[in-house]
């Protein structure tokens, strides 16, 4: 009976997962988290910029404690322009302002000719350097422009630096408390496959008594009309 | 012994090509942006994204948009924007041309998922050609759909709107 109403209401919510969102509510359970063995990635990278952190974990990147954008397959950099805070990945720059609000995601392989490796700033120019470039470009990105008449020396170029324990715990936890959907949950319920080997075995034994129960009782209705038949 | 070599051979092609067609960068920013305005790419400009102007995409989208700004191009009445949108969990890049509140040129740019790439094709994305928001906001058209690309379907329809609808503020913007 228990199986049978796990098996309907699993079923019932997956039906419906889009509606409820639920790949987008997360499980902060830590035995679940436990079970499920969610593991942290240690920090890619980091860099601290005008007071503020920004961190790469994972994919996921963060702005001081909170997370920003996820996707990110590394951290280049990040530097402090007049108005903004400049973060840079192989193929984006991303704007924050300095309360941490993402202001533009500019994608940098539209205008640079291959992966951005470090950025750089002087004044209010940005830098930003790969392969064999240097190229130049306002705090609002607008334009690109190959660097040469500056004086390399006088670019600084930010240097990662590692993540105060403190803080690091925090991310940690951020990071995990993403790592579990509710959909998956659900799903795994519904198949049984959170029991791992076991739980399949278990959920294909319920559906063949399930079947068997479905055919005896049809046989057993056929036989009881025949027989009120019969007697008529 | 023939045939199963045969068979092998056309699983095999039929394999290459799904590969072949599936997520990828199709067409490159500046290849598009060449399209669009074939006298001569113009520079990019930004619209700020007030207040207003988010809790209007709320409000007539059922949009939330994610940044403060929003890059565009644009020379006279044309402008082009290049949007990410998420289809089942990865961004699809999609570049629509807007004229005259009319939508054209709509391209995927690049394709992140590992289903749904049939957006990107010609006979699926020449739908929009010409669409332009009705009274309600909604596309002025029935957009038919593809059999198994639903959510990349309904992420390129939801570019398609956002670009018409931002592009009357970006009309305002720039006076």
């Amino acid at each position: 009976m228990a199986f049978v109403l796990l098996l309907s209401v699993t079923g019932i919510a997956l039906n419906h997962a889009g509606q409820l969102n639920l790949d987008r509510h997360y499980l902060q359970s830590p035995w679940l988290l436990e079970w499920y063995g969610i593991a942290v990635p240690p920090p890619q990278a980091s860099f601290t910029v005008a007071s503020h952190r920004v961190s790469l974990i994972g994919e996921r990147l963060y702005y001081d404690n909170n997370e920003l954008t996820d996707g990110i397959p590394a951290l280049v950099g990040a530097v402090s322009t007049p108005s903004f805070i400049a973060i840079a990945t192989p193929t984006a720059v991303l704007l924050v302002t300095p309360d941490g609000t993402l202001v533009e995601r500019v994608d940098t392989e539209a205008y640079l000719p291959g992966d951005v490796t470090a950025i750089g700033i002087a004044g209010a120019v940005l830098f930003l350097r790969g392969g064999d470039y240097l190229y130049e470009t306002d705090e609002n990105l607008l334009t690109f422009s190959p660097c040469v008449e500056f004086d390399v020396a006088d670019i600084q170029w930010p240097v990662p630096s590692a993540i105060p324990q403190a803080d690091l715990v925090i991310l940690q936890g951020l990071y995990r408390g993403r790592g579990l959907s509710l959909e998956r949950v659900i799903l795994d319920l519904h198949s049984g496959k959170i029991l791992t080997r076991v739980g399949p075995i278990l959920m294909d034994a319920v559906g063949i008594i399930l079947i068997a129960l479905s055919v005896i009782g049809l046989f057993m209705w056929a036989g009881r009309n025949g027989k009120q038949r019969r007697s008529h | 012994m023939r045939t199963v070599r045969y068979v092998c051979l056309l699983v095999g092609c039929l394999g290459l090509t799904t590969l072949a067609s599936s997520q990828g960068r199709y067409l490159e920013t500046a290849d598009y942006l060449r399209a669009a305005f074939p006298n001569g790419e113009p520079m990019p400009s930004t619209l700020w994204v007030t207040s207003e102007l988010r809790q209007s995409a709320e409000d007539t989208l059922g949009y939330g948009i994610a940044s403060l700004r929003v890059r565009y191009w644009h020379r006279d009445r044309r402008t082009a924007w290049i949007l990410d949108e998420i289809g089942k969990e990865k961004p699809i890049t999609v570049g629509v041309v807007v004229e005259d509140n009319a939508a054209s040129m709509v391209r995927v740019l690049e394709f992140r998922e590992s289903r749904g790439w049939e957006v990107r094709y010609p006979f699926f994305t020449d739908q929009y050609n010409d669409a332009r928001l009705d009274a309600r906001d909604q596309i002025d058209r029935r957009i038919d759909g593809i059999t198994g690309a639903t959510l990349s379907v309904n992420a390129v329809t939801r570019v398609v709107r956002l670009a018409l609808f931002l592009y009357r503020y970006a009309g305002e913007a720039d006076g």
